[in-house]
């Protein structure tokens, strides 16, 4: 067992820059928590380590920084020895995997700094004591590969920008790769599944016409002078517009992927459209085109709304825009 | 080229001169085995199973059904072929070979037992009907020839009756032990055709589409009867006009009234085929053609564009070789309908068509179709 002492410490002498233990994200809010603070002082005490001439942070980060904000100028803490760098480690991963479930990002930095330790198959060993849920060695070394990514995968990882799926995904790829589609992703804000399909299509479009991703996007809707423009935070993009960004990408991404299919589509849309169909009447063509049989749907509330439509599906037997959909 | 570096065999196969000429053929000693577990094992971990098991051969006996339908899939038209299953897998590579994800893992087996062979085909042999049957689902047929005397042994013993076809379906050139021996036309030659594009770029190890062609003229020449088949074709920036020029290749290498049939069918496949070819042949653009999801399940090119091409290809068998029966391999009655104007949609109708090609050209008995 690690010998920790309850010290009361001044501030100042605790050295925030130093970020080896810290597996919380660095951008946060803690207006909140500084005003907690203020009012009831911290209610858990933070863990450092004593290091030479300054205690090194395990874990309260964050309410370290909100009492400096504070102004407090003295706090308690649980110190550790200075010999204690691998039960800090284990404490500075338990401590945020017990009191609530880890982010993505989280868990990737909580593993890299394990990882410096121990290796992967210890981790998976001890990983329900650690981090409150399984974890085996393959997911680790995958971990691993990620927190080897670029820097800003962490960050968007952070932001829900990225998923640990397509992340595990780009980690095959070579770095120049990884950083391009770390670029796009920081333009767009999209689902899981979408973004799983923007990188197959991406990488499938790229290598068919032997681009760049750069190349690619310069090209898309997101080239559009992108490249002579700050980044979308500081352009003032919020969720929305990236979320419209997504979309128009993707349905670029979609012509250019299956452009036979997406201008079928377009056009038995349009045919679909021109036929005016009633409110209760829907026409599904078979899927992809693929097979040979169409779908009406009828819904009617009464004997007459069915006559109705009986009487404009009996129309639609001469109508020249329903034989060029059917009779293709 | 069959040139593994490890042979196993079933140490309850009979060393019969059938074995020995094998053993004698191949370098490495055989290494006796009790199952086939040791040879799965070996197989399985290796970092590259499908490129590994091409280098071990197990010489073992069929323990299934010898002779089996095709299994086709629902939905798209079948040729209700047979399969006589006397090996599995391939020398060769072919970065769209269905063989990578069919097995698991895949194992380069040669079945041997002429006797059970024989006893599986006499009933085909002394039936009422006609059958075209082929070694080449599983396996490339011809790969064998080399080191075999399989292929040898079936077509003396299809040359002897008039109920069934035997067709050899090869991406080599492995035709020389066979060209002198009597086949009475019941042993068709067939080669799987593709552009030089895709034979350099998809097909490692395959003989070039010349060589195959030559090979063609030369069983021609002792009097065999060919067959091709331009499966998987593939689209690409200029594949109409270098498919057309396969099909003129063709004509100027043999007479269409040497030719029984001629399938096409556009590249289709497991979705999980495509992770094995983005792993082993990370150059291939093969999976990113505009696919949708067949009825079938697998990966189908979109639809007016399989049609565009065989609308291509067709118009050129009907200038070159109006008189050869061309069929598609698994396709639809659109498909059939706008391609060819006619579709075979009764049960056995595609089957009765092509067997009449066989019988026409090959001499089976016609009165039994």
């Amino acid at each position: 067992m690690t010998a920790i002492t309850l010290t009361d410490i001044p501030v100042s002498e605790i050295d925030l820059s130093d970020t080896g233990f810290r597996i919380t994200s660095p951008h946060h809010d803690i207006e909140h928590l500084t005003a907690s603070i203020s009012q009831y002082g911290i209610m858990v005490a933070p863990l450092v380590v004593s290091g030479q001439d300054k205690y090194i942070v395990v874990s309260g980060f964050r309410r370290i920084e909100a009492a400096r904000h504070a102004e407090l100028s003295r706090i308690i803490c649980r110190v550790m020895p200075a010999e204690e760098t691998r039960n800090a480690a284990m404490a500075a991963v338990t401590e945020n995997a017990f009191s609530r479930e880890l982010t993505p990002a989280e868990l990737i930095r909580a593993t890299a700094l394990l990882l410096r330790f121990m290796d992967a198959e210890n981790i998976a060993k001890n990983a329900a004591s650690i981090f409150n849920r399984p974890l085996n060695t393959g997911y680790i070394n995958t971990l691993a590969h990620i927190h080897a990514m670029p820097d800003s995968v962490l960050d968007l990882l952070d932001q829900g920008k990225i998923s640990i799926k397509a992340c595990k995904t780009l980690v095959s790829m070579d770095a120049q790769t990884q950083t391009e589609f770390l670029h796009l992703f920081s333009l767009i804000k999209v689902s899981s599944g979408r973004q799983m399909e923007i990188i197959t299509w991406t990488k499938e479009i790229c290598a068919l016409e032997k681009l760049s991703l750069s190349q690619l996007i310069q090209k898309s809707p997101l080239g559009t002078s992108e490249s002579d423009l700050p980044g979308p935070a500081d352009r003032g993009l919020d969720h929305r517009d990236m979320s419209a960004l997504g979309k128009q990408f993707k349905t670029f991404l979609v012509q250019k992927r299956f452009p036979a299919l997406t201008a079928v589509k377009n056009q038995v849309r349009k045919q679909i459209k021109a036929l005016e169909l009633d409110s209760g009447l829907q026409l599904a063509v078979p899927e992809n085109f693929e097979g040979l049989v169409y779908t009406m749907q009828m819904e009617f509330k009464n004997v007459d709304e069915f006559k109705t439509h009986l009487n404009r599906l009996a129309e639609l037997v001469d109508n020249n825009d329903f034989k060029s959909l059917v009779d293709r | 080229m069959i040139n593994p570096t490890r042979v196993f065999i079933d140490k309850d196969l009979d060393l019969t001169p059938e074995i020995e000429y094998l053993i004698s053929k191949v370098k490495p000693i055989p290494e006796t085995v009790a199952d086939s577990k040791p040879v799965y094992d070996l197989i399985n971990q290796a970092d590259d199973p499908v490129g590994f098991a091409k280098k071990v051969l197990y010489i073992t006996s069929n323990k299934g059904a010898l002779i089996r339908q095709c299994p086709g899939t629902s939905y798209y038209t079948c040729c209700d072929y047979t399969i006589l299953h006397c090996g599995t897998y391939c020398t060769m590579d072919c970065a769209y070979c269905i063989l990578q994800a069919y097995f698991h893992p895949p194992v380069l087996q040669y079945f041997a037992g002429f006797d059970q062979y024989a006893a599986a085909l006499e009933p085909i042999f002394h039936g009422d009907t006609v059958f075209r049957i082929g070694t080449g689902e599983y396996t490339d047929s011809l790969i064998w020839e080399p080191v075999s005397l399989m292929p040898r042994f079936l077509v003396e013993k299809f040359a002897a009756q008039d109920r069934a076809v035997l067709e050899l379906k090869t991406k080599t050139v492995n035709i020389d032990a066979l060209l002198n021996l009597e086949h009475n036309r019941k042993t068709i030659l067939s080669w799987s055709v593709n552009t030089p594009e895709v034979i350099a770029s998809q097909e490692r190890g395959t003989a070039s589409l010349v060589a195959r062609l030559k090979a063609a003229a030369k069983a021609v020449s002792k009097g065999f009867r060919v067959t091709f088949h331009f499966d998987p074709i593939f689209l690409y920036p200029g594949c109409e006009n270098a498919y057309e020029k396969v099909v003129q290749a063709i004509f100027n290498h043999v007479s269409p009234k040497d030719v029984v049939w001629i399938s096409i069918g556009t590249f289709r496949f497991m979705p999980h085929l495509k992770a094995i070819i983005e792993a082993r042949f990370p150059d291939s653009t093969i999976p990113y053609g505009e696919f949708i999801t067949g009825i079938d399940n697998k990966m189908r090119y979109f639809k007016p564009l399989r049609i565009a091409i065989y609308q291509r290809l067709a118009a050129v068998f009907r200038q070159l070789a109006p008189d050869v029966a061309v069929y598609f391999c698994m396709e639809d009655e659109e498909v059939w309908m706008k391609t060819f104007g006619f579709f075979p949609g009764k049960p056995k109708a595609l089957a009765h068509m092509l067997d009449r090609a066989a019988a026409d050209r090959c001499g089976l008995d016609a009165s039994l179709i």
